[in-house]
């Protein structure tokens, strides 16, 4: 006699919400394949937990983005964002599409300058930039933004050292009714934005070519660009008018949203996050408007971070034990903490199952692997019964992860890229000999070892 | 009724599980429903283990750890008393 | 022709969602002559038990598992029942129904709802902004989006004042303790942002309305609430004839380009005299069937609107009639809930579809 396929027993007490399983939950439709390979067969190869990056899906983040910014406003350049993913890989593909760098640190800086990036494609930003840094960045023609009066000083001082005239730009921020980013750059609405280039162009050591501005990070209300487009325009209108500055871009930085719910949010991401073309539309008619004939647009510089990479790459994790909690509910730990998933501060993230469960959900608690209280992955998800050794896979995981992760009592995983069906490692997971290989043990410590060999 | 439950449970022909005592209901799935009925039944854990392994295409080794997993459930949830 | 109607926000507890007195309506005057399907999200959704007002019940999933999950669903439901309009009534699906509309549409279930760009406009959080450029009069708003703006904010508007969660929940603060307790219970709740606006001594009015889809008002019963709840819902009201109230909702919906059902909240200021507009609930709200008893059959229109006939036009809504909300207890047995828990429907009607 043939026997029947096995589900895992399940017993679920009724509380309102959690029985509701009609319509199936998304988190147990089984995604056994990802990027075109078995789930299972890639972390048999590469290990659990394991980061998949889809290539031609960034390719076309890059293109969608790029054609919703220059359909609208012709001289559009798109700065990938460094910080929210700066693997080797993924900045050569998006550079290979035509992305130009935007970094802000020297070691960021470093990155570009090692993949070839010629110098007058980065862009220089940030609060925090060494006076080394930026004599390279000058040489090597890179735009600078410049950020505090401080940084104005340095500057002035090596336009004499190189004995010519300095081209900057200069970060603003104003009030757009949005938590303030009054930490960057100079503000409009108190005057010290005006006062900062009045204060340049006097100095006549440095000339302000462009504007930066950078409203937050996920911002998921067009409206907020729109309003810091009219603020730059106007501000742009003033400067010319008072100072006779020519611009020769704007800059209106990055923070657009991704497919991910924020862990507050109300609505799901699905419902709430624009899309490239409403971003766009709501930019690019508003600066088009700017002071300045047909012909002459200053070029258009954005920023994009996680909406180019954050939902290109999943994550394959591994079920390594269940519990119940005192009060009933189930908790799961998967082998991925929150130092390889930093992002669980602020997102939701969707937990699916790879394999067919059955559709009976409970409220489960994601645990992290990590010998630490606080690594919750999420608190509360409804997900099918899985048991040890059994993978979820986390979509969306691209921004931020790899480049905020920290190494914690385990090796971090490897990141690889699918292609055109063919399997890359961009990043081996990590080794012992790696972790440790700038550690060095002093002579004077070593005792300990010929004593305890005696 | 078999003694084994804490108080007087009905379960529908869908799974559905209602206890007289409390007045709490809960739904099974088709593996649990399986169990709870050998359970109700009088069946001893060495006959439903044996039960499982013919029906389904399972090993012994996780029908083993689903069952134990299975019973801190029931007794998790009140349902029986040992 | 015999038409088949889809009804969400089924849970008439204390705080009632409108689709029992969209129901209720469809029945009036005299029974609905094709099936009525309610769409709940949970077994112990009240509105089921209510004998008599409809034929099917089934559970959905909820607007945040996902468009695909929902629409799968409901089409499970149509290939079942054959759904011919469905009439979403709470806030929180206007986003998933606004997506599926036209996937909907191609199926042959019509819907009749605000489209996204209008229902973004007039969000808690953009309103303030749309009705200074547009000359409508508004109180005095702040939009806080980050806590640390929220003293200065109030210290700007002064107390009393209003702060009101993004989407629900409102209450009136007399002291910065009331607000910081307020705040976070609404930002925990809710998110962020959360709305701050002064209260001013008035009276409240509310009009149920019908915009067509060139955004002309068809139908519109003003009320005063005449007792409320201590959340501020209505439990009794009178319908009114003012002239001034028709005016302004017409003028505002236009300006809005609406179509569809909605709630407009407007506050008169008792020392001005002014009318100020406060609120645009893009659904019909729980107290609808006051309109039918005012000869307003407005979710009847809506039907027709959206199947694109075009209505008979209605006569001014009759002035005092009255509600009053009244909580009767339904007895059902234990099968019912068996039956919507474990397989996720109920059929009070034979298993034909027409």
């Amino acid at each position: 006699m043939e026997k029947k396929s096995y589900v895992k027993p399940t017993i679920v007490r009724h509380s309102i919400g959690v029985m509701n399983k009609y319509g199936r939950p998304p988190a147990t439709v089984p995604m056994s394949r990802l990027a075109g390979f078995s789930v299972k067969e890639l972390v048999g190869q590469y290990g659990s937990p394991l980061y998949v990056l889809e290539v031609d899906q960034l390719r076309q983040q890059y293109r969608n983005l790029f054609r919703a910014f220059s359909t609208r406003y012709p001289a559009t350049r798109v700065a990938y964002s460094y910080k929210t993913n700066y693997l080797k890989a993924i900045c050569s593909i998006l550079h290979s599409e035509g992305a130009w760098a935007e970094v802000v640190s020297g070691f960021e800086y470093d990155i570009a300058r090692n993949l070839e990036m010629p110098g007058d494609k980065i862009i220089f930003n940030g609060p925090y930039k060494t006076r080394e840094e930026l004599t390279r960045a000058f040489t090597e023609g890179a735009m600078v933004n410049l950020d505090n009066y401080d940084e104005i000083q340095v500057c002035e001082g090596l336009a004499d050292d190189l004995g010519k005239k300095l081209p900057v730009g200069v970060r603003v921020n104003m009030d757009l009714n949005n938590p303030p980013w009054h930490k960057f750059g100079f503000n409009i609405e108190a005057g010290h934005a005006y006062e900062a280039v009045k204060r340049i162009q006097t100095g006549g050591k440095l000339d302000v070519r462009g504007l930066h501005i950078h409203v937050g990070t996920y911002v998921d209300d067009v409206n907020i660009y729109a309003a810091a487009a009219r603020g730059l325009v106007s501000f742009y209108t003033y400067i010319k008018e008072q100072l006779g500055v020519k611009l020769e871009y704007w800059d209106m930085g990055g923070g657009y949203a991704s497919h991910n719910t924020l862990n507050w949010a109300w609505q799901s991401a699905e419902y709430t996050c624009p899309t490239v073309d409403q971003y766009a539309e709501v930019i690019c008619p508003i600066l088009l408007n700017g002071p300045f004939g047909s012909g002459d647009a200053p070029k258009l510089f954005i920023e994009p971070g996680r909406a180019l990479v954050d939902e290109p790459i999943s994550m394959i994790t591994t079920v390594v034990a269940q519990k119940r909690l005192p009060g009933g509910k189930r908790g799961v730990i998967v082998d991925a903490g929150m130092n390889v998933l930093s992002s669980v501060q602020w997102y939701n993230y969707n937990f699916q199952t790879v394999q067919d469960s059955g559709v009976t959900v409970e409220d489960t608690i994601l645990y992290g692997g990590l010998c630490m209280n606080i690594d919750v992955l999420r608190q509360s998800a409804a997900l099918p019964p899985v048991r040890r050794g059994e993978h979820l896979v986390i979509p969306h995981v691209g921004a931020y992860n790899l480049s905020q992760s920290w190494q914690f009592i385990y090796l971090r995983p490897a990141v690889i890229a699918v292609d055109d069906g063919k399997i890359h490692v961009i990043k081996a997971r990590e080794t012992r000999d790696y972790v440790q290989q700038m550690e060095q043990v002093p002579e004077d410590f070593q005792t300990y070892r010929s004593e305890s060999r005696k | 009724m078999s003694e084994i439950f804490s108080s007087e449970l009905t379960m529908s022909k869908n799974g559905f599980l209602f206890d007289h005592g409390s007045g709490l209901t809960y739904t099974l799935n088709t593996t649990g429903q399986l169990i709870f009925n050998l359970l109700e039944s009088g069946k001893k854990s060495t006959q439903i283990l044996e039960k499982l392994m013919t029906e389904f295409d399972v090993t012994e080794d996780t029908a083993r750890k689903d069952l134990d997993d299975f019973y801190r459930q029931l007794k998790e949830l009140g349902l029986i008393d040992q | 022709m015999r038409l088949n109607v889809a009804v969400t926000g089924l849970h008439a507890a204390d705080n009632p969602a409108p689709g029992i007195g969209v129901i209720r309506c469809l029945h009036h005057p005299e029974k609905w002559d094709g099936k009525i399907i309610g769409l709940a999200y949970d077994a112990l959704d009240t509105g089921i038990y209510d004998e008599g007002l409809l034929d099917h019940a089934y559970l959905i999933p909820y607007p945040n598992s996902g468009s695909q999950a929902l629409l799968d669903r409901l089409l499970y439901i149509h290939e079942q029942r054959h759904i011919d309009v469905i009439i979403p009534t709470l806030d929180s699906e206007l986003p998933v129904f606004q997506k599926l509309e036209p996937a909907l549409r191609a199926s042959g279930i019509a819907t009749f709802i605000p489209p996204k760009p209008v229902t973004d406009l007039i969000s808690k959080a953009n309103l303030a902004e749309l009705c200074k450029d547009e000359d409508i009069p508004f109180p005095e708003t702040r939009i806080i989006r980050d806590p640390a703006e929220l003293m200065d904010a109030v210290n700007e508007i002064g107390f009393p004042l209003m702060i009101k969660g993004i989407y629900y929940e409102a209450y009136t603060c007399n002291s910065a303790s009331d607000v910081l307790q307020h705040f976070d219970q609404l930002r925990l709740k809710w998110g962020l942002p959360v709305i701050l606006q002064k209260k001013i001594e008035s009276e409240e009015f509310d009009i149920c309305c019908v915009c067509d889809r060139d955004s002309e008002l068809l139908g519109a019963v003003p009320i005063r609430k005449t007792r409320l709840t201590d959340k501020g819902k209505a439990w009794a009201a009178v319908t009114l004839k003012n002239k001034r109230l028709l005016e302004l909702s017409a003028r505002i919906l236009k300006q809005v380009h609406w179509t569809g059902p909605c709630e407009v909240e407007i506050l008169k200021d008792v020392k001005t005299g002014r009318y100020n507009l406060i609120e645009i609930n893009p659904r019909f709200p729980a107290w609808i069937y006051l309109c039918t008893g005012a000869d307003q059959n407005l979710p009847k229109m809506v039907v027709e609107l959206a199947l694109g006939k075009k209505p008979a036009a209605l006569e001014p809504a009759k002035s005092g009639i009255c509600f009053v909300r009244h909580a009767i207890d339904l007895v059902c047995p234990l099968e019912y809930i068996e039956n919507l828990t474990t397989l996720g429907e109920l059929h009070y009607s034979p298993d034909n579809k027409h």
